[in-house]
Formats: structure tokens, C-alpha cells, sequence
């Protein structure tokens, strides 16, 4: 007891200390630094810039004309827009934020931003540049939010061919170029394509601007690689527009449903799965010669390639045949027998992915005359 | 100034002491996610927080070390991401600073100081990229990204870069703590013998 009593004289002040630091330094890391980035912005406050000073600044009578062009041609295209009744879920409401840090690591390509939760920023809000999307928003303060660079290691962000709509994704390189890896195995791509941000991609709404294909090599062993360099000057920035994420909100409203609804589904369904809904309606298919197509023996299973002269009077092609029965097993997987939908499965689910990318060129075709007809 | 400072009660300078050191963490702490002019090569900046632990580290114990490894580890963990974490690497440079026995072998100056920040900032940056290998085919979303390849790449870019610059600025930090501790060790330590051996 005697011991114990002098090793706590001796130790307790220091065992108080340590544990006092140990806390502390849990508390902040809970915390997420909110305490030392709030006096860093505090700290930093003075010198920032005047965004006003910064735009004037960056102008050239060039400039100044595309700007021009493109704000004649956004009030076009958003009257065209209104003419087709085309919804456009994306609000152009952004927070101009000054950017006043870095990572504070090496490993993690970050800024840091001198806005926060308090002019409404959250998590998943996408930042953008002077060119193209910077990154995406993955802490907030009061007044200050860290962004996650695309140009970090960790960030995959799915991009298309804005000229020939090939699919592929990002991966940072912690510079100012980006490698995109193809889905295609021989992508149409040249150097000087555009990139965009995909439909397909779940953190960013599609048709921002990410960069331009700088060099391509075929000959990588699992895709086609390209590199991309980033149109947005990612290593100096100072100000960044910070928008809110249609994607993010729509993921949440889909994970409510799925929580609300049965858990299993299978992934991207809750993306994909409007397209052949869309398909079947306008094609007008018979439910019963669905079904039919369905409930066929499996002799006639081989026959699915080559057109099918008995049990599909139906004229549409084979993807969007092809595309409904996902959406038609669920529904009627206990009504009929298991082995045809099993056969039909890993036939099926390969073509399922690419028929929202081959439902997009018909708009892209109606697009390249006219940028063709511009020109000269 | 110091002066002053010498004639406080040792309780009142223990308690500025602690101020001190807690104050000079946290300056670190703002001049992590800093660039200026003359802190950044290949897009790296000093590894502050290191220094830190190395400034410390040197006249302690290897425990003492530790702790402070790990408690600076974990407020970076906070900054940053806390996946692989950042208190392992500083708390082993922390915990071999302080066994290195500098007194012994090594003459105290500010190159020998900055050889050890040097080859800890080495050792440090080899640890995380252990790290990162050892979780990157894990289910881990965001650390699955990246390839062993791109990690041991980056690692070199990293550790070079952190290196030279951390054993450049070490001295910044080191001194000036350095100074102070001294300082604080000569006013308080007559005093604690006093108190163990009282002269009636």
C-alpha cells in the first residue's frame, strides 16, 4: 500500500498530464480539427483577397468574348431546354469560397476552404475552379471545409469522351494530370478530347468539365490508359465555387427507399433501372409476349442471338428485350419456373450495364451537325 | 526577459511551461496546412509535427517520447484522415529519438539535430507507406485506390522532399524550445533537490 501511495506521489501529476494530453488530442481528432481550423481562418482572414480583385484580374478581351458567347449560348440552350421540357435537377446556386490551405499531410491531396456549414456548405458538395471540378467537399466546419482534390490517389471519379461519349474513370496521380482507365478496350479518343464528368459517376452530376486528353497508350494490359490534364490550374488555386450535389441528395432519398423498401437490390439498379421502364414504355410491348419470351423452354435458349422467328413477333432489337427482364424477373421470378431466368441472368447482365451509354449517341448525333455546321 | 521568468515560483513556472509547450504544438499545428514561399518542394511541406516530436524527444525518455508521438499523431489523425493513422509513425520517432542516447555519441548542435530530423522524416514516411501497402487491397473504399505501386512511387517523391525540408527547418522549432526547457530544467531542478533534501 505503502508503495502504491509513493509511486502515485511520484507518478500522479505526470500520469494526470498525460492522460489530460491523450484526451485532448482524442477530442480534437473527434472533432475533426474544427478547433485549429477555426483559428487558422481566423488567423489567415486578413489576407484574403477580394474575389472581385481576382476576377477583374483574369480577362483578357478574349476572354471576356467567350465569356460573352457562352453566357448568349447558356440562355439558347436553356430556352431549347424549356422548348423540349427537359428537367434539369442541377441549381446553379454555388458559395464562392477563398481557399487558405492545404493538406495537412502529404499523403492526401486537400485545400481547405474559408467557408463552412454556416453559408451552408455539407459534405459531398462539389467544388469547382476556374476551368473544370476541382473536387468534392468531405468536412465541414463552422467556417471552414476541407476538399478532396480529384487529383488524390484515392479519388475515382467516372468521366466520358465528351466527343465519341467513351466511358472510363480517373484516377489522381497527385500532380496536375490525372490518368483515365477505358471501359472499352479500344475507345475512340484523340489527344485533345474533352472530359466530362459521366452519368454514371455517384459523386459528381454529369457534364462538368474535368480536363483534356493529353496522351493515350493502347497497349495497357487491363484498359486503354489516357493521360488527362486537368483544366482547373488544381496546384494554385485561390478561389473556388462551391455548388451543391444533385447526386448526393438523390443517393440519400434512394438509400431512404431502399431502407423504407427490401434491402436486397443489386448495385447501380437504382440508377439504371428507369431507362428500360422508359424503353417499355415506348416501345409498347404486349405483357404477354414478355412473358412469353420469358417462359420459354430452354431448347430455345441458344436461338436468342440470331433473330427468333417463333416466339417473338415483336419487332424491336435485342438490347431492349434484353433490358427488360431485370426489371420483369423481380416481379414475376415466383410465378415462373427458375431455370430460364437463371439461363437468362449472365447472358443478360452484361448487355444491362451499356444500355443507358447506348441510349445516349442518338443525342449526341443530333449535337455533332451542328457543332459541324458552326464551324465553317 | 528570461530573467523574469527565473523568478517565478516553480509552481507558477511549471504552469507557463506547460503553456509554452502546448502553445508551440498548436503553432505547428496552424502551420501545417501552410505554403509559404520557401516551405514547399515537389508539393511537400516540412513535416512540423515531426520536428515537434523530435525537439521534444531528444533529452527525454523513450516513453515520454512516445506519448508525445502518439498524442500529436492522433490531432493529425484529426486534421486529415485518421485511416491508416498518423500516431504510429510519430510515436516510433519519438520513442528512437529519445533512445538514441545523443548526449552520448552525437554533439549537441543544430546538424546533428537536423541528421536526426532528417533520417526520422525518412523513417516516418516508410512507416505510413507500410501502412498504406498493408490495408490497400482491403475493403477499405478509399485507401483501396490506391496501387502498391503508386504508393511506393509517392513514397519516395515524399520522404526525399519531407526530409530535406524538415532537417532545414528543424532548427526554427528546436531552438527556441530548446532554450526555454533549459531554461525552465536550470530554475526548477535546484529548487526540486532543495525540496527532496532538506537542510534543517
Amino acid at each position: 500500500m505503502y508503495a502504491l501511495r509513493r509511486w502515485w506521489d511520484r507518478n500522479g501529476v505526470k500520469l494526470g498530464l498525460i492522460s489530460l494530453a491523450v484526451g485532448s488530442a482524442l477530442l480534437l481528432r473527434q472533432t475533426q480539427g474544427a478547433l485549429v481550423f477555426e483559428t487558422y481562418r481566423w488567423l489567415t482572414q486578413p489576407f484574403v483577397r477580394d474575389p472581385a480583385e481576382v476576377a477583374t484580374q483574369a480577362g483578357t478581351p478574349r476572354e471576356r468574348e467567350l465569356e460573352q458567347r457562352l453566357v448568349e449560348l447558356e440562355s439558347q440552350n436553356r430556352e431549347l431546354q424549356k422548348l423540349l421540357k427537359y428537367v434539369d435537377q442541377r441549381s446553379d446556386k454555388g458559395v464562392t469560397a477563398p481557399v487558405i490551405g492545404r493538406s495537412s499531410d502529404h499523403w492526401w491531396q486537400e485545400i481547405i476552404l474559408s467557408r463552412g456549414s454556416d453559408d451552408g456548405i455539407q459534405p459531398g458538395f462539389i467544388v469547382s475552379g476556374i476551368g473544370g471540378i476541382v473536387g468534392r467537399v468531405v468536412e465541414v466546419t463552422p467556417h471552414t471545409s476541407r476538399v478532396l482534390l480529384i487529383s488524390d490517389p484515392s479519388s475515382k471519379v467516372g468521366v466520358t469522351v465528351s466527343r465519341s461519349r467513351n466511358m472510363g474513370y480517373i484516377r489522381g496521380q497527385s500532380a496536375n494530370r490525372v490518368i483515365m482507365v477505358f471501359v472499352d478496350k479500344v475507345p475512340d479518343v484523340r489527344k485533345g478530347d474533352v472530359i466530362t464528368t459521366s452519368a454514371l459517376s455517384r459523386l459528381f452530376p454529369s457534364g462538368l468539365p474535368v480536363g483534356i486528353v493529353e496522351s493515350i497508350s493502347f497497349n495497357k494490359s487491363p484498359a486503354p490508359e489516357a493521360v488527362i490534364e486537368l483544366s482547373a490550374p488544381i496546384s494554385h488555386l485561390e478561389w473556388v465555387i462551391v455548388s451543391p450535389n444533385p447526386k448526393v441528395a438523390e443517393a440519400k432519398a434512394a438509400e431512404e427507399k431502399e431502407a423504407a423498401q427490401e434491402p436486397a437490390k443489386p448495385f447501380l439498379n437504382d440508377e439504371v433501372q428507369p431507362e428500360p421502364q422508359n424503353q417499355l414504355t415506348e416501345y409498347n410491348l404486349p405483357q404477354e409476349s414478355i412473358q412469353q419470351f420469358q417462359n420459354r423452354p430452354e431448347a430455345e435458349l441458344p436461338a436468342i442471338a440470331p433473330p427468333q422467328p417463333s416466339a417473338s413477333p415483336q419487332p424491336p432489337p435485342d438490347p431492349e428485350i434484353e433490358a427488360i427482364p431485370p426489371v420483369e424477373s423481380e416481379a414475376s421470378s415466383p410465378v415462373t419456373e427458375p431455370p430460364p431466368i437463371e439461363e437468362l441472368a449472365p447472358v443478360e447482365t452484361a448487355p444491362v450495364l451499356p444500355a443507358p451509354i447506348e441510349a445516349v449517341p442518338p443525342s449526341i448525333d443530333t449535337t455533332d451537325p451542328e457543332e459541324g455546321s458552326g464551324n465553317p | 526577459m528570461i530573467n523574469n521568468f527565473t523568478k517565478l515560483e516553480p509552481r507558477t513556472l511549471q504552469t507557463v511551461n506547460w503553456a509554452v509547450t502546448v502553445g508551440s504544438v498548436f503553432i505547428c499545428l496552424l502551420i501545417l496546412p501552410m505554403r509559404l514561399p520557401g516551405m514547399e518542394l515537389l508539393s511537400v511541406s516540412p513535416n512540423w509535427l515531426l520536428i515537434w516530436v523530435v525537439a521534444w524527444s531528444v533529452k527525454r525518455t523513450g516513453f515520454e517520447g512516445a506519448i508525445a508521438g502518439l498524442v500529436l499523431g492522433l490531432i493529425q489523425d484529426g486534421m486529415t484522415y485518421p485511416d491508416p493513422t498518423h500516431a504510429v509513425s510519430l510515436a516510433v520517432v519519438g520513442f528512437l529519438t529519445a533512445r538514441l542516447q545523443k548526449q552520448r555519441y552525437i554533439r549537441e548542435d543544430f546538424i546533428s539535430i537536423s541528421l536526426i530530423v532528417f533520417g526520422m522524416a525518412i523513417l516516418a514516411a516508410t512507416i505510413t507507406a507500410i501502412q498504406f501497402s498493408w490495408h490497400s487491397p482491403a475493403a477499405s473504399t478509399e485507401m483501396a485506390n490506391r496501387t502498391l505501386g503508386e504508393i511506393w512511387t509517392n513514397h519516395q517523391r515524399i520522404a526525399l522532399s519531407s526530409a530535406i525540408l524538415s532537417s532545414l527547418w528543424a532548427p526554427a522549432v528546436y531552438y527556441p524550445l530548446n532554450r526555454w526547457w533549459e531554461m525552465v530544467e536550470t530554475v526548477v531542478q535546484p529548487q526540486q533537490n532543495k525540496l527532496k533534501n532538506p537542510s534543517f
